[in-house]
């Protein structure tokens, strides 16, 4: 009697199991993508956007409905196709309009760009007219162009795109490459790869912008390429002139000083580049130059006059750092006598 | 052996015919007249009269057409045995090198209008195509005409219909060199959405173009939009889905394809397969 309970019980279960995986296995197979697409559009009039698509039956129907089923079977699950085409029109009017060309440039960025399917169905939402202007030779061209650039590994590749996707078809892949290039005059391999992998729009970027800033960090604040290549704030949040600013202030409220070869100390109490850089407006004025919020705005306006005032034919002198003490005594010495200061011997 | 002085001609030889040229060079300062009576002085004891300006020189102008002899019909140049003025890079890329052409010497000129003469019959018979209308019938077929349908209302596709798709996409033809199949497309109906369908054109009473359209709904409402997908040149595969033939132009010499012509009927029996 206590032998043949179990067996029965067991039977029971298997046939349980066997049971569910035919039903979800039949639903997802024969009437996924046609009820897909029929709920789609039933959800897309209710929020007001009231598109008609071609009969079940139609040839038409049968191609759109081709790119729902292919995704299907890659693991995209229902709930995400529903909910991206329902919150994003566009999405739908694109794969529905398009579908060999769309499923074409999501199983090119899935197979060469090393994202996920769902991660690509999210770029094809967000820039649809790019992507199908571009095609996906000129996607892979893109992509090979930023293995060339240093990012080699997939993981790193699939991040750069997630960070940036305008990599894929903002601009031609031999500019890229020869930026990258002229970014090794700045920094080494090592450095130059881990600042594209951290920022890639670095890719996107003009080269004298780039060196602009650069020249600048190097002459003026006296800051080394490895610190520089530490931050990112400088590439694509903060403009030249905004780090002309935080660097005035920053010597203004006395946080900051030039380093001297000399006296080593200055630059180890002097704050990090990359907390100069990558922090926010509040963090800046309060952390870092121990002032307040209005007293860091009050000094962007007074810079916005001084800057108008200014008639210099160069942003910044290039002051190599050996002949930084030669160009400060200089610069005093060229100083004027103010007019109401009665006695001369300050002039001396 | 050569010996070096004949090695150093032949080499002068070469240079000069590969650079050989024809210029003409003007003084730059003109020497007196002599005045009658006087001795004529040598202009070159002077310094400045011995300076000269280029006028032109040989390869500054184009040697211009050339006229050669067509052995076979060449599309839009001209037929077997015609003596034609063609660009001469054209002639020495294309038609001379690959014997479609050759030299109109004297004695070619003889000789192929002995053939011509010989040929003349054969000539006569030779169903030739007009390339205005090789032209226009190519152009025509690498249309697909979207089909604008009303989405709610009843429609038939007919002539009327079928010649203002035409005139939206910048072919304006009379109503009458239009033909519909027999079985008439009626709708609203979703399921034939971007359907292809087959009509033909008649050109000249001559020239039967095989055409296709594609049935697109449209709404007056803004709110509501019909998404298929897009125009593309159709496949093969696509063709036989709806169960249309590949087909190109028919031509016919006399002004057999009249307004009560059946051609339809004709053209499943005698449409071509391929291009001419």
């Amino acid at each position: 009697m206590r032998r043949l309970l179990p067996i029965f019980r067991r039977n029971l279960r298997i046939s349980a199991f066997s049971r569910q995986c035919t039903t979800s296995d039949d639903t997802l197979r024969t009437f996924a993508p046609n009820a897909l697409m029929d709920r789609i559009v039933d959800d897309l009039k209710k929020t007001g956007t009231h598109f008609v698509i071609p009969g079940r039956d139609s040839f038409a129907r049968q191609e759109s409905a081709k790119v729902f089923e292919k995704l299907l079977e890659n693991g995209v699950k229902c709930e995400f196709l529903l909910d991206a085409n329902t919150k994003n029109a566009t999405l739908f009017r694109t794969i529905v309009s398009q579908p060999g060309a769309s499923l074409e440039i999501l199983e090119t960025i899935v197979n060469v760009g090393y994202v996920t399917f769902e991660d690509a169905i999210r770029l094809l939402a967000l820039f649809p007219d790019d992507l199908l202007r571009h095609g996906s030779p000129s996607i892979t061209k893109n992509i090979e162009a930023l293995s060339a650039c240093g990012i080699s590994t997939p993981r790193t590749i699939g991040s750069a795109i997630k960070k940036c996707p305008p990599l894929l078809f903002a601009r031609d892949p031999q500019e890229m490459q020869r930026l990258a290039h002229e970014i090794g005059g700045f920094f080494s391999r090592k450095q130059a790869g881990h600042l594209i992998s951290r920022c890639p729009q670095i890719l996107l970027k003009p080269i004298e912008e780039i060196e602009e800033k650069y020249e600048y960090m190097f002459y003026q604040m006296g800051v080394e390429a490895d610190d520089v290549a530490e931050c990112i704030g400088w590439i694509d949040i903060l403009t030249f002139d905004e780090i002309v600013d935080r660097h005035k202030f920053l010597l203004a409220t006395g946080k900051f000083a030039t380093p001297d070869a000399k006296r080593p100390q200055i630059r180890i109490e002097n704050p990090k580049l990359q907390s100069i850089l990558d922090s926010k407006e509040e963090d800046f004025a309060v952390k870092v130059a121990r002032v307040t919020m209005e007293e860091w705005i009050v000094f962007k306006a007074l810079r916005v006059k001084e800057t108008i005032n200014e008639k210099k034919e160069r942003k910044f002198e290039r002051i190599k750092p050996s002949k930084r003490k030669a160009y400060e005594r200089r610069h005093k010495e060229r100083q004027e006598l103010a007019e109401h200061v009665f006695d001369v011997s300050h002039g001396n | 052996m050569l010996s070096a002085s004949q090695l150093h001609r032949f080499v002068q030889h070469i240079n000069r015919q590969a650079s050989r040229n024809t210029w003409v060079l003007r003084r730059v300062f003109q020497p007196e007249v002599t005045p009658p009576g006087g001795v004529q002085k040598n202009p070159n004891d002077f310094h400045d009269y011995q300076k000269y300006e280029v006028v032109e020189f040989e390869t500054q102008k184009s040697a211009g057409p050339i006229n050669v002899i067509l052995l076979q019909d060449v599309e839009g140049i001209g037929h077997q045995f015609d003596v034609v003025s063609v660009d001469r890079t054209l002639a020495r890329k294309d038609l001379l090198l690959s014997k479609k052409a050759v030299y109109a010497s004297p004695f070619d000129l003889k000789y192929y209008s002995d053939m011509k003469t010989r040929m003349a019959e054969e000539l006569a018979s030779r169903i030739r195509i007009p390339y205005e209308l090789k032209v226009v019938g190519r152009d025509l077929q690498k249309m697909v005409i979207p089909i604008k349908v009303n989405m709610e209302n009843q429609w038939t596709i007919d002539r009327n219909l079928v010649k203002s798709s035409l005139r939206q996409m910048g072919v304006f033809v009379a109503e009458n060199t239009i033909f519909l199949a027999a079985k008439p497309i009626s709708g609203p109906n979703f399921d034939i959405e971007a359907k292809l369908f087959r009509f033909y054109v008649v050109v000249n009473q001559q020239y039967i173009v095989p055409m296709l359209g594609r049935i697109t709904h449209i709404s007056v409402d803004e709110s509501k939009q019909m998404i298929s997908p897009t125009l593309t040149t159709p496949r093969d595969e696509e063709l036989a889905r709806y169960s249309i033939r590949k087909e190109f132009p028919l031509y016919s010499k006399n002004n057999d394809f009249t307004e009560d012509f059946p051609i339809f009927e004709h053209m499943k029996e005698h449409a071509p397969t391929t291009p001419h």
